[in-house]
């Protein structure tokens, strides 16, 4: 058993992506600590002290003695740019690119509840076609589901685990961002930013349908 | 020029001076001894016991804490039943106090104090009077901390960052609690800056005759570089915090948006505090590691340069990646790719000085006692937080994991081996010196061997939560779906907290223990070769009988051709039986 | 050889020290578990007590589920007073007064789904969110519970006004309560929308009509709502009147949710029952109401004295309520 068979099933499209990179990381650093880890204990049971046998005298003075940490720093430093480069790409795919969209809503967040406006079949906020719901947001299968985040009182944060979705709602602000579900069925929705007395209850519910019952919903 | 009216805090060339012309006499009687004291160890005396007295009341507020997840809604021992505004100041209460009233006060105000005087061979810190005013200020703040308890609506229940615009929501009735809590933590840095005007002057001026920028220990490279960075760092937040009171009592609107301002700012002002504070903490420890480490290893520090250089590297990378506290907040994500880069190349410096310790280890004569567990402890404990953070610091992969407790799990497994390991480590190894009285083996052992084995029983189930989704600061995780099986990690976490009290218990005893009993005669029980050493056990009031001459580095140990496996700082060189080079 | 004797003696002594190390772990994890005696844990859901009718199972296991999810709002007490609720605008509901405002009888009491359907899809506009990820059972149980506390806090008052210097027997006091109760609780006269026809141009002109003559009122002509200190609601909370145009009801926004405001009013508000008028009627309101939702910024065309409804081609869907300008 290990830290990431703990991971929420991924049903976003850069779901897997961003479990790469997570993955990615996991073992880069999982080496590099499994290797300073495994120094320490070599260390502490081979150099214990022994009668008559005197610690090596190495201050680490110079380079060539010096280049024993430096190295290493160096490979950490390449590792760093490994990571630096792969979580740029996802970052750059979840949160700055914006695919066309195919269905919008607008999220308002409130203590202590979560608003969704879907924009219905127009795309258009505030018609008469919109659908209003309370803690429930759902989106079509397989859809690029475009989303503006609001908040009316304090910071928020829509947290969608199984939709590796995370962003912070910000009175004053609105602030656009994107997903893509992949697999029907029902997701938990949380508040992951400490929101007043009520954070603990802020939750809410993912429904994602078929096109068909998505649209069937719609009309009801 | 006249001794008789010579002000110790005007001259710096305090060290030429015989211990009897020391600036002032000794003071007499309990209260100038002990109470109002401009000792450099006696103020680290007040600052360690306010600090632990803060760990005590922080520790157990973290115990309400973990009883309300495991047991939701049950009754426990000590506290009545917490309701959910009682749980969010508890835990805006937690991280303030183990931030700013345990990790500040002892591994800075504390540790600094005792030491930095005593490891450059000087009779007392360069400005004695505000190093009293510190602390007193240091207390003030702390009272008032405590009492923002009981003010109408209850402690600050905005979290330790307490983002507006919720920390500013007058209507949610904990406005007073808000305010005590910037008035608090404005004091305390007052408090710590002046503090560390003594920890930043003392060490350049104030050295021994013969010792060199490159003499001195790590551990006073490490409090330097501490303090520098906190002072460069903490205007802003105190701006930040003076603008919130603002906000809160004139209805200012700096952080409404509703009145035209943004609260993003004070998410900015506060991390780029907040992320240098985190080294604050951080740097004493590791050198209080470092000090230890070469000791039981009868080995010179490796790399002692490296170590230095990288730390000041570090300290000055930190200043420029606080914004990966906030991928998520709703900054232009374009901000995000060189905050990430940043953040993961801080890495380096460090590996550097991780490396350098475990290197230390290498052909050691090591010997195992509690000091020296608690240091590879550290060692050992920290490498956990240290990769962990890699996760939170790839922007991309922080939005998962982002204020869940995977965080939570990461920062407690840095700061936890950084604040106990570090100040547990300091305490045994310098106790000897500070009390003269040795602290009991076997019992710090058992608090070693049972901190260690609860202390990961405690965190690890958090970062499986994390990973598995669970976002930080809720009351009750039962009200959602996706949290239904976080119960038994919960319960295990729990069950870790309270072995972890349990086993502070041989501490306690031990504390309480070694301030009392026979007197040891031996100055240098460790056999360590730094400056303190010389002193009596506990120094007089002016640290030396004679104050000392520096002939070499800290770390002399092993030396072939030395009559002993080491060579303390204070030893001429004829005495030492060896020519230097 | 005296050498390795010492080591010999060294390491027993390391020996016991470990012992002694890993006893004293043992020790501390068996203090810690003995710390914890309650067998029943708080995570899993907790056994009810055994010997009770459905009712009063669910009413119980509700109980839980309220302390649990409802409280931090809802209060303790489910009187509306929860330490989150000084935030709130509206306020949490106080399940004492007992009057709910999503409902779908003439009377203005509730049908067991309404509640249900209420806490299963919350409130749009206001903090109560839908409790989508709760069971079935659990979501009547939380009916079930909310409903007895009013039942209860209703059957106390009527105690005190109806009973108070009565000299019955107490178990028969207690019939008469319970019967008394019961009928002032039953829901009557459901709601019956029934299809939901077209809404052609002659419709828009009677329902405007309507709409100026009753709705505006409160709602105002143009339909953004108003403002009014004497507004009170049951509970002696001032209310303000809904602005149509943002297109958020309490209870829905569907044409069928619409009628039934308007139909059974909002029980405990201002807003009376308009059960009087007829069923087409209630209809064209409803359409004309639901054009009221804009793109911000605009003003809705329906309005305008000149604007005419085309004839829906689907009469049940309301999306298709498209209108047209008259040449």
């Amino acid at each position: 058993m290990h830290l990431f068979s703990w991971l929420p099933e991924s049903i976003s499209s850069y779901g897997r992506e961003m479990d790469s990179l997570m993955w990615l990381i996991y073992y880069v650093v999982g080496v590099w600590f499994l290797l300073a880890e495994g120094l320490v204990f070599y260390f502490i049971f081979r150099f214990r002290r022994k009668e008559g046998v005197p610690a090596a005298y190495a201050t680490g003075r110079g380079l060539k003695a010096a280049s024993w940490v430096i190295v290493p720093a160096l490979l950490v430093l390449i590792c760093d740019f490994a990571i630096d480069a792969r979580g740029e790409a996802v970052w750059h795919h979840i949160k700055l690119e914006m695919p066309t969209p195919d269905v919008q809503v607008r999220i308002e967040a409130r203590q202590f509840a979560w608003m969704f406006r879907h924009a219905g079949p127009d795309g258009q906020f505030n018609s008469p076609d919109d659908v209003i719901t309370n803690g429930e947001l759902h989106v079509p299968v397989g859809k690029v589901v475009r989303f503006e985040l609001e908040s009316r009182d304090v910071i928020h944060s829509l947290w969608i685990p199984n939709l590796r979705l995370k962003q912070d709602a910000v009175p004053g602000r609105m602030i656009p961002g994107w997903f893509k579900a992949e697999k029907v069925g029902k997701y938990g929705i949380g508040c992951s930013q400490i929101c007043g007395n009520g954070h603990t209850v802020m939750g809410a519910t993912l429904v994602v349908q078929t096109q068909s019952d998505y649209d069937q919903w719609l009309k009801k | 020029m006249s001794t008789t009216t010579l002000q110790p805090e005007l001259l710096g060339e305090l060290n030429e001076l015989e211990p009897s012309e020391h600036g002032h006499a000794a003071p007499t009687g309990f209260i100038g001894k002990y109470v109002f004291s401009c000792d450099h160890k006696v103020i680290a005396m007040q600052y360690l016991f306010t600090g632990l007295f803060m760990a005590m009341a922080g520790g157990f507020l973290a115990y309400v804490i973990r009883h309300q997840l495991a047991f939701p809604g049950t009754k426990m021992l000590f506290h009545p039943i917490v309701n959910a505004r009682q749980y969010n100041a508890i835990s805006t209460m937690h991280g303030t106090i183990m931030i700013f009233w345990v990790a500040m006060p002892i591994l800075i105000g504390a540790f600094g104090n005792f030491l930095i005087p005593l490891m450059i061979g000087a009779d007392d810190m360069a400005f004695p009077r505000l190093n009293m005013l510190s602390y007193w200020t240091f207390l003030v703040s702390t009272i008032v901390l405590l009492a923002s308890f009981f003010v109408p609506g209850g402690a600050a229940a905005g979290g330790w960052t307490s983002y507006p615009t919720l920390s500013v929501q007058v209507i949610s009735s904990n406005h007073w609690g808000q305010v005590f809590w910037i008035l608090a933590v404005a004091l305390e840095f007052v408090s710590i800056l002046m503090g560390g005007i003594n920890y930043i002057t003392t060490p350049l001026n104030m050295r021994a005759p013969g010792m060199k920028l490159f003499d001195l220990p790590v551990f006073v490279w490490m409090q330097m570089t501490a303090t520098g960075l906190f002072m460069m760092s903490v205007g802003p937040l105190i701006a930040g915090a003076v603008l919130m009171l603002c906000d809160i009592l004139f209805q200012t609107g700096v952080y409404m948006p509703e009145k035209g301002g943004d609260p993003l700012l004070y998410q900015h002002l506060f991390w780029f505090f907040g992320h240098p504070e985190v080294y604050v903490v951080l740097l004493p420890t590791l050198g209080i590691i470092g000090e230890v480490i070469p000791v039981f290893s009868r080995k010179h520090l490796f790399g002692y340069k490296p170590i230095v250089f990288s730390t000041i590297a570090a300290g000055l990378l930190s200043i420029v990646v606080w914004a990966h506290h906030q991928f998520v907040s709703g900054m232009d994500p374009r901000l995000a790719a060189p905050f990430s880069i940043t953040t993961i190349i801080i890495s380096v410096p460090f590996s550097i000085v991780i490396f350098s310790m475990i290197a230390t280890l290498w052909g050691a004569a090591l010997t195992f006692p509690t000091p020296m567990l608690w240091a590879v402890g550290m060692l050992a404990e920290f490498l956990i937080g240290g990769t962990t953070g890699i996760h939170n610091g790839s922007a991309a992969s922080d939005i998962y994991v982002h204020d869940t407790y995977y965080v939570v799990g990461h920062f407690h497994y840095t700061l936890f081996p950084a604040v106990f390991y570090g100040m547990f480590c300091g305490l045994y190894y310098w106790w000897p010196k500070m009390f003269g009285r040795k602290l009991n083996e076997t019992l710090g052992k058992i608090h070693f061997w049972g901190t260690t084995v609860f202390f990961n029983m405690t965190f690890i189930p958090m970062l499986l939560m994390g990973i598995a989704g669970h976002q930080r600061r809720v009351f009750d995780p039962r009200s959602f779906g996706y949290l239904k099986d976080m119960g038994t990690l919960h319960v295990i976490a729990t069950y870790g907290l309270y072995g972890l009290w349990i086993y502070q218990i041989p501490f306690i005893i031990n504390v309480f223990c070694g301030l009392f009993g026979k007197r040891m005669t031996d100055r240098n029980p460790w056999r360590a070769s730094t400056m303190e050493w010389l002193a009596p056990s506990p120094p007089g009031h002016g640290n030396f009988e004679v104050l000392p001459e520096c002939y070499r580095g800290p770390y002399e140990y092993s030396k072939p051709g030395a009559a002993e496996d080491f060579i303390p700082q204070w030893l001429p060189e004829e005495t030492a039986g060896i020519a230097r080079k | 050889m005296a050498d390795k004797t010492n080591n010999a003696v060294k390491l027993t002594g390391n020996g016991v020290a470990w012992l002694g190390y890993g006893l004293s772990i043992v020790i501390g994890v068996g203090l810690v578990l003995s710390l914890y005696r309650d067998t029943r844990h708080p995570w899993s859901n907790a056994a009810l007590p055994q010997g009770m009718s459905t009712t009063q199972t669910s009413i119980a296991g509700g109980a839980q589920l309220f302390q649990q999810n409802c409280s931090v709002c809802h209060g303790n007490k489910a009187d509306g007073n929860g330490i989150a609720a000084n935030v709130l605008d509206p306020k949490p509901r106080d399940f004492h007064v007992g009057k709910y405002r999503i409902v779908t009888s003439g009377n203005g009491v509730p049908f067991r789904d309404d509640v249900i359907r209420t806490i299963r899809h919350g409130m749009p506009g206001t903090s109560m969110p839908g409790w989508l990820h709760l069971t079935e059972p659990e979501l009547a149980s939380l009916a079930d519970y909310v409903m007895s506390v009013s039942h209860d806090s209703l059957k106390e008052s009527l105690r005190i006004k109806l009973y108070s210097k009565s000299k019955l027997k107490p178990d028969v006091l207690e019939k008469k309560l319970n019967k008394s109760t019961d009928d002032r609780l039953k829901p009557e006269d459901p709601v019956q929308p029934g299809a939901e026809p077209a809404f052609t141009a002659a419709d828009v002109i009677q329902a405007r009509a309507m709409f100026t003559q009753t709705c505006a009122v409160c709602h105002g002509t143009d339909g953004k709502g108003m403002q009014n200190p004497e507004w009170r609601t049951d509970e002696g909370l001032p209310i303000a009147s809904r602005n149509l145009r943002s297109g958020v009801f309490k209870g829905g926004g569907r044409g069928m949710d619409i009628y039934t405001r308007i139909y059974a009013g909002i029980p405990g508000t201002p807003m009376p029952a308009f059960n009087t008028l007829n069923n087409a009627d209630i209809w064209r309101l409803v359409h004309f109401v639901q054009a009221l939702a804009v793109p911000d910024g605009v003003e809705p065309e329906i309005l305008k004295s000149t604007v005419i409804a085309q004839p829906a081609t689907q009469p049940t869907a309301r999306l298709s309520t498209k209108l047209q300008e008259v040449p």
